[in-house]
């Protein structure tokens, strides 16, 4: 026999449904059962035509900013002036409340606009120079969210930051004035949280206890104090010369920040670790999108070049990428000859070292062995990042093992991270200079 | 004939693999606004377990070697304040555990000084980080010569009892360095120089683990350390070990004490095999002390050549499949 309780799960997770709106009724006949939306896969795009339009249609709508808008605009009286709407509705901590007109609409805040008749609004965003990555702290239940910045990424990735704590993020097809198909946390098939949270859109985001959204993209110079982030990827699973340490590694290193208060932004292991995460293009949403960052796995080299291995036959040639322009300070390549060259880092096409501080790695070969929560613990107990990685690794490594640190400038050799002591402002970057640290392990 | 078979077979399947790593090639992810043209192939991603050339001759072996057992990490707080009073901690000095070691801060002095005892091995560090890591400088320190270098860590360890009679003298080298690179100009100081003792047992080396001491700026000793375990001195049996041969071949397959992160090397000319016996990376545990194959090789890149080592176990583990 099915159950309530059975029915109104999805995928194992208990299913919750979106607040009724102010003065909407709700038949409490439906609420035993799932709704038909979770059923069949119901979902619409954006709604809207171009990046700056935000188009509505007759009656509720569930939209949100993705960038910040220009001052003149960004009052929620300037924003809707001359638009037709019987109400704008925002929700926060289990209360609906109506917005004075001078309040701020504000990126990552999704709304309701109860619009009469189809209309279209125009987004006056601000220049991109001033488009610095917003935080949210959501409460424990519904939170209405919009995602932040022009391109789609997955409710996966959006949420990242609150992976432990979201289950259910449900659109609004304002078309046809009916809820969409949920998407759950590690859900599948209909429910996968592989499908894509659009832009522009507002959707409801339930949280099992309070925490804080930091966009995927990276904060760089604006919280990273407040809201220091770390991402990972590792490789085990090579077909020629398998590895068995390089999750423990990765993992360790990504708990161990994580559980002393950093957001934990990505740990991408095997398969899913992509060459696009680390180069120009895409690493602004991986490598480059987080104030740490660590790799564990194989290296490699040819006559010509250095670079990582990633499972086969995907590498990342150090030219190919560009650290520290978004928000990378430092980074730990734990793999064999990965700071053999600095000159890679400083190469054509693209300068690898454009703003990170410090690339820790290895002048000779390393070891398959486990570094990570010993590193991270040193990080943490305030050792500089440098002095963390020669003293974390020495204590795995024996004779014939050289570490090497590179440093866009000295002073970036007394970096420690965030909140464990002092952090210089970014470099400039010069195209001809580096400094660098050796250790010989025993 | 049976070689022969093994070498035939060998090849067929280097150049299976040459042919499927050609074809990957072609799939390699590319960087926009780069072309194919602009990347190296995947050439040697065979790594370790390809190109090894034997470049010298096997080693005379016994057919059987002792094992030995290792007595339990001693970490007592009497050990613990020995190897204090050892390197002159205050007495006030902070000690604090977790699950791999017990760690010693001396802030009374500046710099200060830290020591480390590993609970899986009982091996130890002491070291002063400020001087023992590599720092900035731009005036090189004042390092005595590789002769003054051995003297003063060969005194410094028969003063505090840490030099036994089986340890002996390996070689100095650098132990670390700073470099400051400009468009112009590369300057690299070397900051400690690195003196290495290794222990025999029975006349056979031991691998991976030894006694060092770095020296600094006008001689200072800035880090002593052992990664040597203690063992009980009667073997607990003798174990039939496998023969040189039969260990290349557990090279060539990739079978190793430890693995690099790492490969690409078109070549790996292996220089000499000896037998050794082998210490675990001294955050492992380790119950026995077994004979291990140690291949000392030199390979490169270009005209650049760069030293590795590869162990194989010399013991089948069926040999040994009693010893828990």
């Amino acid at each position: 026999m099915i159950t309530d309780e059975i029915r109104k799960k999805i995928q194992g997770v208990p299913y919750h449904f979106p607040p009724p709106l102010p003065k909407e009724e709700r038949n409490e006949s439906k609420m035993n059962v799932l709704p038909e939306s979770e059923y069949v896969l119901i979902e619409s795009s954006q709604s809207r035509d171009s990046y700056d339009e935000l188009h509505l249609y007759d009656g509720a709508n569930y939209v949100s900013v993705p960038l910040w808008l220009d001052d003149e605009y960004s009052a929620y009286a300037e924003f809707f002036d001359g638009f037709n709407a019987t109400m704008i509705l925002r929700y926060e901590n289990g209360i609906w409340s109506i917005p004075t007109i001078y309040e701020e609409i504000v990126p990552l805040e999704g709304f309701v606009v109860i619009a009469n008749g189809a209309q279209d609004v125009t987004c006056h965003f601000k220049a991109e120079q001033y488009q610095t990555p917003p935080t949210r702290y959501l409460y424990e239940g519904w939170s209405i969210v919009g995602s932040w910045d022009i391109p789609q990424w997955s409710a996966r990735d959006n949420f990242i930051s609150v992976v432990d704590d979201w289950t259910q993020a449900t659109g609004y097809d304002a078309e046809n004035q009916q809820y969409e198909t949920s998407i759950i946390n590690g859900g599948s098939g209909y429910h996968s949280d592989e499908r894509v949270i659009y832009p522009g859109k507002g959707y409801y985001l339930w949280m099992n206890g309070p925490a804080t959204l930091v966009p995927l993209k990276g904060t760089k110079d604006f919280q990273d104090l407040y809201y220091p982030q770390v991402g990972v990827e590792w490789v085990n699973d090579y077909t020629i010369t398998p590895l068995s340490n390089s999750d423990d590694t990765a993992i360790g290193f990504y708990n161990t920040l994580g559980n002393a208060g950093w957001v934990q932004m990505f740990e991408k292991g095997d398969d899913e670790a992509q060459t696009s995460h680390f180069t120009v293009g895409e690493d602004w949403k991986y490598i480059d999108g987080v104030d740490v960052a660590l790799f564990a796995g194989h290296g490699s080299f040819n006559i010509t070049a250095y670079w990582i291995r990633l499972m086969e036959p995907k590498i990342v040639l150090f030219p190919t990428c560009e650290w520290g322009d978004h928000d990378l300070e430092w980074i730990f390549l734990h793999g064999c000859h990965t700071t053999k060259c600095p000159e890679n880092f400083k190469a054509w096409p693209y300068w690898t070292m454009n703003g990170v501080h410090l690339v820790c790695g290895f002048y000779s070969e390393g070891w398959d062995v486990d570094d990570g929560t010993r590193l991270a613990n040193y990080l943490l107990e305030g050792q500089t990042i440098k002095n963390a990685w020669f003293n974390a690794t020495d204590y795995t490594h024996g004779s014939g093992i050289i570490l090497r640190v590179i440093g866009e400038n000295e002073a970036c050799g007394n970096d420690h991270i965030w909140g464990s002591g002092s952090v210089i402002s970014d470099p400039p970057v010069d195209a001809n200079t580096y400094d660098e640290w050796w250790h010989y392990c025993d | 004939m049976k070689k022969n078979v093994l070498i035939i077979g060998f090849a067929v399947i280097i150049l299976g693999i040459i042919v499927v790593m050609v074809g990957l090639t072609s799939q390699q992810q590319v960087t926009e606004g780069i072309s194919v043209s602009d990347l190296p192939s995947i050439p040697e991603t065979t790594g370790a377990s390809g190109p090894y050339v034997l470049a010298t001759t096997y080693p005379v072996v016994n057919d059987t070697y002792p094992v030995y057992k290792t007595i339990p990490p001693d970490f007592t707080d009497e050990r613990v304040n020995r190897l204090r009073n050892l390197f002159g901690f205050s007495p006030n000095a902070q000690a604090g555990t977790s699950n791999e070691d017990v760690q010693v801060a001396d802030g009374s002095k500046n710099p200060g000084s830290h020591l480390t005892i590993y609970k899986n091995s009982g091996a130890f560090m002491y070291n002063i980080p400020e001087k023992y890591f590599p720092y900035s400088t731009d005036v090189q320190p004042d390092l005595p010569s590789d002769e003054e270098a051995r003297a003063i860590a060969t005194k410094y360890l028969l003063e505090r009892d840490l030099l036994p009679d089986d340890v002996q003298f390996k070689e100095v080298s650098i132990g670390s360095k700073y470099g400051h690179k400009t468009q112009d100009s590369y300057v690299l100081y070397n900051l400690t120089k690195r003196v290495r003792f290794v222990k025999e047992i029975q006349g056979i080396p031991v691998c991976n683990a030894g006694i060092a001491v770095s020296i600094g700026d006008k001689g200072e000793v800035v880090m002593a350390t052992s990664s040597l375990r203690e063992f009980y001195p009667e073997p607990v049996r003798f174990v039939k070990v496998l023969t040189p041969e039969q260990a290349y071949q557990r090279l060539l397959s990739n079978d190793l004490m430890i693995m690099p992160l790492g490969g690409g090397y078109d070549e790996i000319l292996i220089t000499n095999v000896t037998l050794g016996y082998w210490m675990e990376i001294q955050t492992y545990p380790q119950k026995y002390i077994m004979p291990v194959y140690a291949f000392s090789c030199v390979t490169g890149r270009g005209d650049e050549t760069e030293q590795v080592m590869r162990y194989v176990s010399a013991v089948d583990p069926s040999e040994v499949q009693d010893l828990s």
